[in-house]
C-alpha cells in the first residue's frame, strides 16, 4: 500500500520538476516533502480527483444523464448513495462525471491567468517606472469591471460555452496575480543577492526569472492554489446568475446553484457537491502550502 | 482500479487530515466507486428499476374544489400590524398608470387608480368608476354612465370629461406610454389602426367610445385604462413614483424601485373602506427567502409561491396555499420555416414524442394543465382538441416519413433563469427519445428579445422556449399566431402563415355576439391545432401562500387583491 | 510623498476616460436591445422604434457617447431608461446601503481572519494551526448563496432573531454581512498566516528574538509589521471583488444594493445606469488601490515610487 503511494508520488515529481541536475535534489525534494503528512494527503487527493476528471465518466454507476421522473429529489438511499436531483439523476454519478467539467474548468483558467499574471507583474515590479504604471493601471482597468459584466459581455458577446468562461475567468485571474507579484518584487528587488546580480551585468531577463522569480514562488504557489479553488466556486456563482459554463452536462458549480432552489427538502443537492468541492479546495491548500514550505531554504 | 482504490481510502483515512465530515465523505466516494465496478456499464436511459427504493421528496399539489392546497391548521395567529406585506419575486418597475408593463406595477396601479369597468376572477366585467354600461346592437358603440360624486386626491372631479382628457393622453403618439396599444392596433411595421373612433362626453357622467367595427375584447382594454386627474395627466413633469393622483381606495406612501412599494388606505375613498391600513409590496427575488419572510411574518403573502415547497409550507401550519388556473401558455415555438421544422410531420412527431404529464409533474409539481389547444382552458373561446398522447412508434415513423429517421440536430434557445434553463432540459430529454438532439441554449431575456425580433429573412430562430398570458382569445391568437404578427413586427415567431386562420380570426373579431365570436375562435383553433407550430407544453396555475390571519384574499386577472381582505390584528 | 498621491490622483482622470469609453463600446456591443426592452415584452416593432428615438439611441455611436461624456462633466449622471428617474435618484438610496454593508463585512472579516492566521502562524502545525485553517478553507469554500441561506433559515426561520431581508435596523445587516465576509475572512487567515510564517522565519526576527525582545514584541512590531503589506494588497483586492459577491448577497437577503441594480440593469440594458455604475466602481477601486499604495510606502520605506 505504502509503496503505491510512494511510487506514484515520485513518479508525479520527475515529470513535474524541471530541474536540470537529476536525481539527487530530485530525491532530497521528494524526501523533504514526504516528510510533510498533510500536504502528501493533499497531493493524493488532487492525484485521485485527477484520475477521476479522466477515467470518470466511464466509472459512474449511473449514466449521469438517465433521468428518472419518478425518483425526484430523493434522498441518498442504497440505489442513489448521494440522492437524486430535479430530474431524478443520480447526484453521486453526476458528481464523478463532472469531475473532468469543474476541474478542467478551474486549473485551465488559473494557469492561463497565472501565467498572464506573473509575466505582468514581474515586469512591472521589475522594471517600475513608466512601465509599472502602465501595467497597473491596465489592471486597475480589468478590476473596475466587475468581473460579472466581463462574464455576461464575454457570454454575450462570443456566446455561451465552457471556453468562453474560462477565458472570462483567466482575464480576472491575471491582474491580481499581477498585483500579487508585483508586491512581492517589490520587497525581494531591493535583497542584497539582486543588487549584486545587477552588479556583476546580469541580463533583466535573467534577473527577473533566475533570481527574483523564485523569491515570489512561495505567494505565488499560495494564491495559486487558492485561486484554483475560487474558479470553481466562480463556476458556480455564474451558474447562479445564470451565465454557467454548462446547463446540460454535469458541473460540480451548477448541481451546487441549482440545489440552492432545493435547500429546504433536498439538502443532499448542495451537500454532497458542497463536501467534494471543498475537499478540492482543502487538498489544492495543504498541497501548495507544503510545496511552499518544502521550497524555502530557510525553512530547512 | 479497484485495486487502487481500496488502497487510497485506508491509506487518508489513517492519515485522519480532515476530521469526521471528510473521511465519510472520502469513504463515501471510495464505497460508490467500489460498487459501481459491478454496474458501470449500465447507461440505460431509464433506471427505475435500479432506483426502486428511491421515492421523490416533492409533494405533489393538489388543490381541493376551493382551490386550497394547503389549508392553515394554526389559525389563532394575529398579525403584528394592520399592514398587508406581499412579496413579489420580481420588480415593480413603474409607477405610471399608463406606462406599465410589467404585470407587478400593473397589481400595485389597480389598488392607486380607478378603471371604468375591472374584471373579477371570472374575467367577467365588474363595475368600478362607471356604475353600468350598455353596448349597441352593432356592438361599435360603448355608452358609460359614471358614478357620481368621485373625485381624486388633488380634488379634481371624476367626470366624463375627465376620461375623455384620459382617452386622448393614452393614445397621444407624442406621450407613447406603454399601455397605448389597448387603443391601437398595429397591422405592420409603419402602418397602425386605432379601434375607437372617438371617445366623447355625452354628458357630466355619461362617456361614450365608438367603434370603427367591432372590437371583442374591449372590456379588457378598459379593465387596463387606468383614470388619472386631469391636471396630472396632461402635466408631462408629474412625477408618479413620487406621490398619486388616483381616485382608488389606496394612494401612494412610498415607491423604492427595486426594494419595495408602500400604499396607504385613502380615507376619502367614494366606496367601501379597505380594512387594512397599509400594502406594502416587497421585493424579495429568491425563492427561499420569500418563503422564509412568509414563515417569520415578514411577509403576510408570497407570490409567485414556489411549487417544490408545500411540504414546508404545511409543516409551518399557520399558511395556506391556493393554486389558480391562469391564463399563460407555454409552449415552445418550432420555426416552420426552419428545415426539418417545416415539416408538419416532423412537428406533429415532435409532439407526439414529448409527455406533457411528465412536463406537468416534474416542472410544476402538478400545479399545471397539459394544453390541449393554443389557447388556456381559462381564457374565453378555448375549445378543446385532441391531445397528442404520447406515441413514440408513431412519432418515428412520422420522423422517417419525412426523411429523418436517424433523428436530427436542433438548437432550442429560452431564458437563463433556473426554470426556463430546466424547462429546456426536460425538452431536450423528451426529444431525445426519438433520436432528436437538441441543444440548451439559454442566454438573457434581453438577448431572446433581439434574436425573436429578427425579420424573417435573417432570424436564426429554431426553437424557443417561451410562454404568453393573455386573457382575450383574439389577442392571444393575434399576437402569436397570424401573418401580420410575423417578426419583426410581432411575436409569431413560428412564422407560422395560414390564410384561412386569419380570416376566422377576423371573422371572430367583428363578430357582434359572444358565441359567434367563439364559433370563429373555435375553428381558429381547430385549423392551428393539427399544424404544429408549436411544441405544446402545458398552462400553469398561479401559486400564492399566505398567513392564515389574512382573510379573503382574491387573485383577479389585475393580480392579488386585497382591498376586501381583512387581517386578524 | 505629496507629490506622489497628487500625481496619482491626476493620473485617475485619463484612467476613468478610458472606462468610459471600454464600457460605453461594451455595452453597445452586447446584444439586446435598450428601446425593445423599454417599450415593453408585447410591443411591436413600430413602437420599438418610437421608443429608440426617444431614447435617442437611434443616433450614432460617437455622438451618444460625446453627449453622455458632456453630461457627466456637468454632474449629469443621466437618466434610467425603466421609469425616467435620474441615475442620481437611484443612487442616492442605494449607495449608503452598499457603503455601509461593505464596511461592515470587511471590518469583522479582516479583524478576525487576521487573529485566525496569526494565531495558526505561531501554531503552526500544531492543532490549533489546524483548526483555523479548516475554519479558512471552509470559509472560501462555501458559496455565499448557501451560507446566506443556511444563516437565514437559522438566525431567522427558527430562532426568530434577524430579520430574513430587507435593513430596517442594524439587526438587517448581521446576516448579509457575516455571509459577504465569510469568504474574504478566509482568504485573510491564509494571507497573513503564510506571511507571517515567512517574516518569522526571517534574519531581523531571529536577531530580534537574539537581542532578547519579548516574543509578542518580535511578531507583532517585526513579523507582522512586514506581513502587513500582504495584507493591505490582498483585503484593496477583495474589496474589489465584494462587489461581485454582493450581488449574490444582496439577492439572497432582498437588498436594494448598488450589486443588484447592476445586475438588473444589465438584464434590462438600462445603458445610463450601467454606465454610471462601472464609473463609479471603476473610480472606488482607484481610490482604495492608491490608498493601499500609500500604505506600503508607508510601512515599508524601502519602497520608491518614482
Amino acid at each position: 500500500m505504502a509503496t503505491t503511494e510512494k511510487g506514484s508520488a515520485s513518479s508525479g515529481f520527475a515529470a513535474g520538476e524541471e530541474l536540470p541536475r537529476a536525481q539527487s535534489p530530485v530525491k532530497q525534494f521528494i524526501k523533504k516533502f514526504l516528510r510533510r503528512k498533510t500536504a502528501v494527503a493533499g497531493f493524493i487527493f488532487i492525484v485521485f480527483i485527477l484520475i477521476l476528471a479522466v477515467i470518470g465518466p466511464n466509472i459512474t454507476p449511473y449514466d449521469p444523464n438517465a433521468y428518472d421522473y419518478n425518483a425526484i429529489l430523493a434522498a441518498p438511499n442504497a440505489a442513489h448513495i448521494w440522492g437524486t436531483d430535479e430530474f431524478g439523476r443520480d447526484v453521486f454519478s453526476r458528481i464523478i462525471a463532472g469531475t473532468q467539467l469543474s476541474l478542467g474548468t478551474a486549473l485551465t483558467a488559473s494557469i492561463l491567468g497565472t501565467a498572464g499574471g506573473v509575466v505582468l507583474g514581474l515586469i512591472a515590479g521589475f522594471f517600475g517606472g513608466l512601465i509599472d504604471s502602465f501595467i497597473m493601471r491596465v489592471c486597475d482597468v480589468m478590476f473596475a469591471f466587475p468581473s460579472i459584466l466581463l462574464a455576461i459581455a464575454i457570454v454575450a458577446i462570443i456566446g455561451p460555452g465552457i471556453t468562453n468562461i474560462m477565458i472570462g475567468l483567466a482575464v480576472f485571474t491575471v491582474p491580481s496575480f499581477a498585483r500579487i507579484i508585483r508586491g512581492a518584487v517589490l520587497e525581494v528587488r531591493g535583497e542584497l543577492y539582486v543588487e549584486v546580480a545587477k552588479s556583476i551585468g546580469c541580463s533583466p531577463a535573467r534577473i527577473m526569472f533566475v533570481h527574483i522569480f523564485p523569491g515570489t514562488l512561495q505567494a505565488l504557489i499560495v494564491n495559486f492554489t487558492m485561486n484554483v479553488g475560487g474558479a470553481i466556486l466562480s463556476a458556480s456563482s455564474l451558474s447562479f446568475l445564470g451565465f454557467g459554463a454548462s446547463v446540460t452536462q454535469a458541473e460540480w458549480g451548477a448541481i451546487l446553484s441549482q440545489g440552492r432552489n432545493y435547500l429546504a427538502i433536498a439538502p443532499h443537492l448542495v451537500l454532497f457537491p458542497g463536501l467534494v468541492i471543498f475537499l478540492t479546495v482543502l487538498a489544492f491548500n495543504l498541497f501548495g502550502d507544503g510545496l511552499r514550505d518544502t521550497l524555502d531554504p530557510k525553512l530547512n | 482500479m479497484k485495486r487502487s482504490e481500496n488502497n487510497v481510502q485506508p491509506g487518508m483515512t489513517r492519515r485522519g487530515f480532515l476530521g469526521l465530515a471528510a473521511t465519510g465523505a472520502v469513504a463515501a466516494v471510495s464505497a460508490g466507486l467500489v460498487g459501481c465496478s459491478g454496474n458501470g456499464g449500465d447507461t440505460s436511459a431509464d433506471s427505475s428499476s435500479d432506483a426502486a427504493e428511491s421515492t421523490s421528496s416533492v409533494e405533489m399539489i393538489e388543490a381541493d374544489s376551493d382551490g386550497f392546497v394547503v389549508r392553515a391548521t394554526k389559525t389563532d395567529g394575529k398579525a403584528p400590524k394592520n399592514e398587508c406585506i406581499i412579496a413579489f419575486e420580481g420588480d415593480f418597475q413603474e409607477m405610471h398608470p399608463m406606462n406599465w408593463s410589467d404585470s407587478n406595477s400593473g397589481n400595485v396601479v389597480y389598488y392607486i387608480y380607478d378603471c371604468l369597468y375591472d374584471l373579477d376572477e371570472n374575467y367577467e366585467p365588474v363595475p368600478r368608476a362607471a356604475e353600468s354600461y350598455e353596448v349597441s346592437d352593432d356592438a361599435c358603440t360603448y355608452t358609460f354612465h359614471l358614478r357620481e360624486g368621485i373625485t381624486f386626491t388633488d380634488g379634481a372631479k371624476l367626470d366624463a370629461q375627465a376620461v375623455v382628457t384620459n382617452y386622448e393622453c393614452a393614445i397621444d403618439p407624442a406621450n407613447n406610454w406603454r399601455r397605448r396599444r389597448m387603443f391601437i392596433e398595429s397591422i405592420d411595421e409603419n402602418t397602425e389602426e386605432t379601434r375607437v373612433d372617438s371617445c366623447t362626453a355625452v354628458d357630466e357622467y355619461t362617456v361614450q367610445f365608438h367603434l370603427p367595427t367591432p372590437y371583442a375584447p374591449f372590456m379588457n382594454s378598459i379593465s387596463q385604462f387606468y383614470l388619472i386627474s386631469p391636471n396630472a395627466v396632461t402635466d408631462s413633469s408629474f412625477d408618479y413614483s413620487k406621490q398619486s393622483v388616483g381616485s382608488g381606495p389606496y394612494v401612494l406612501e412610498e415607491y423604492a424601485q427595486g426594494d419595495h412599494v408602500s400604499l396607504v388606505r385613502n380615507e376619502d375613498y367614494w366606496g367601501e373602506k379597505p380594512s387594512i391600513e397599509r400594502i406594502n409590496f416587497r421585493v424579495v427575488p429568491e425563492a427561499g427567502s420569500r418563503i422564509a419572510a412568509l414563515q417569520t411574518g415578514e411577509a403576510t403573502a408570497i407570490y409567485p409561491m414556489p411549487t417544490d415547497q408545500v411540504a414546508t409550507v404545511r409543516a409551518a401550519g399557520d399558511i395556506n396555499m391556493i393554486s389558480i388556473p391562469s391564463t399563460t401558455m407555454r409552449y415552445v415555438t418550432l420555426n416552420t420555416d426552419y428545415e426539418p421544422l417545416s415539416d408538419v410531420r416532423v412537428r406533429q412527431a415532435l409532439n407526439y414524442a414529448l409527455d406533457q404529464d411528465e412536463y406537468v409533474k416534474v416542472m410544476y409539481s402538478g400545479a399545471a394543465t397539459p394544453a390541449t389547444s393554443v389557447l388556456p382552458a381559462a381564457v374565453s373561446g378555448y375549445k378543446a382538441q385532441t391531445p397528442f398522447d404520447v406515441d413514440l412508434d408513431k412519432a418515428k415513423s412520422l420522423l422517417e416519413e419525412a426523411g429523418y429517421g436517424d433523428g436530427f440536430e436542433v438548437t432550442i434557445i429560452g431564458d437563463n433563469s433556473t426554470q426556463e434553463t430546466k424547462g429546456m432540459t426536460f425538452v431536450m430529454q423528451q426529444l431525445e427519445k426519438i433520436g432528436v438532439t437538441v441543444n440548451v441554449q439559454p442566454n438573457e431575456p434581453a438577448t431572446n428579445a433581439d434574436l425573436a425580433a429578427a425579420p424573417e429573412d435573417e432570424t436564426t430562430l429554431q426553437m424557443w422556449y417561451v410562454n404568453w398570458a393573455q386573457n382575450d382569445a383574439d389577442g392571444f391568437m393575434r399576437s402569436l399566431l397570424s401573418t401580420p404578427m410575423v417578426p419583426p413586427t410581432g411575436y409569431n415567431t413560428a412564422f407560422w402563415k395560414n390564410e384561412e386562420f386569419d380570416a376566422e380570426l377576423e371573422a371572430g373579431n367583428a363578430a357582434p355576439t359572444e358565441e359567434e365570436q367563439n364559433e370563429h375562435y373555435g375553428k381558429c383553433q381547430d385549423i392551428v391545432w393539427p399544424e404544429c407550430p408549436w411544441l405544446y407544453l402545458a398552462s400553469d396555475n398561479i401559486l400564492l401562500s399566505y398567513k392564515a390571519y389574512l382573510n379573503d384574499v382574491k387573485y383577479v386577472p389585475a393580480g392579488i387583491d386585497v382591498t376586501h381582505a381583512t387581517l386578524n390584528v | 510623498m505629496g507629490k506622489y498621491i497628487l500625481k496619482r490622483v491626476l493620473s485617475m482622470i485619463p484612467l476613468l476616460f478610458v472606462v468610459s469609453i471600454l464600457v460605453f463600446l461594451f455595452i453597445h456591443l452586447i446584444p439586446g436591445d435598450a428601446a425593445r426592452q423599454v417599450a415593453g415584452a408585447t410591443a411591436t416593432a413600430g413602437e420599438v422604434e418610437a421608443v429608440r428615438k426617444q431614447l435617442g439611441l437611434d443616433q450614432p455611436l460617437i455622438p451618444q457617447y460625446i453627449q453622455w461624456i458632456t453630461g457627466i462633466f456637468h454632474g449629469d449622471l443621466g437618466i434610467s431608461y425603466t421609469n425616467n428617474t435620474t441615475v442620481a435618484e437611484l443612487f442616492a438610496p442605494r449607495l449608503p446601503i452598499t457603503i455601509y454593508l461593505t464596511i461592515c463585512s470587511i471590518t469583522w472579516s479582516v479583524l478576525i481572519g487576521i487573529v485566525i492566521g496569526v494565531v495558526a502562524a505561531i501554531n503552526r502545525g500544531r492543532t490549533l494551526d489546524m483548526l483555523g485553517m479548516l475554519i479558512a478553507i471552509a470559509g472560501i469554500s462555501l458559496p455565499n448563496f448557501w451560507l446566506g441561506l443556511q444563516l437565514m433559515q437559522i438566525f431567522s426561520v427558527n430562532l426568530g432573531l434577524l430579520p430574513t431581508g430587507g435593513l430596517e435596523d442594524w439587526r438587517g445587516y448581521i446576516l448579509p454581512s457575516l455571509a459577504m465576509g465569510a469568504g474574504i475572512m478566509a482568504i485573510l487567515a491564509r494571507v497573513t498566516r503564510s506571511s507571517m510564517i515567512e517574516n518569522l522565519g526571517k534574519d531581523y526576527v531571529r536577531t530580534a528574538r537574539a537581542k532578547g525582545l519579548p516574543e509578542s514584541r518580535v511578531i507583532m512590531a517585526h513579523a507582522f509589521k512586514n506581513s502587513s503589506i500582504d495584507i493591505i494588497t490582498v483585503t484593496a483586492l477583495q474589496i474589489g471583488a465584494l462587489i461581485a459577491g454582493s450581488v449574490v448577497v444582496e439577492t439572497v437577503f432582498s437588498i436594494p444594493g448598488l450589486g443588484r441594480l447592476l445586475v438588473d440593469s444589465i438584464g434590462f440594458r438600462d445603458y445610463e445606469v450601467i454606465q454610471a455604475l462601472i464609473l463609479f466602481f471603476s473610480f472606488e477601486y482607484m481610490v482604495i488601490n492608491l490608498i493601499a499604495d500609500v500604505l506600503y510606502a508607508l510601512i515599508n520605506p524601502r519602497v520608491r515610487y518614482e
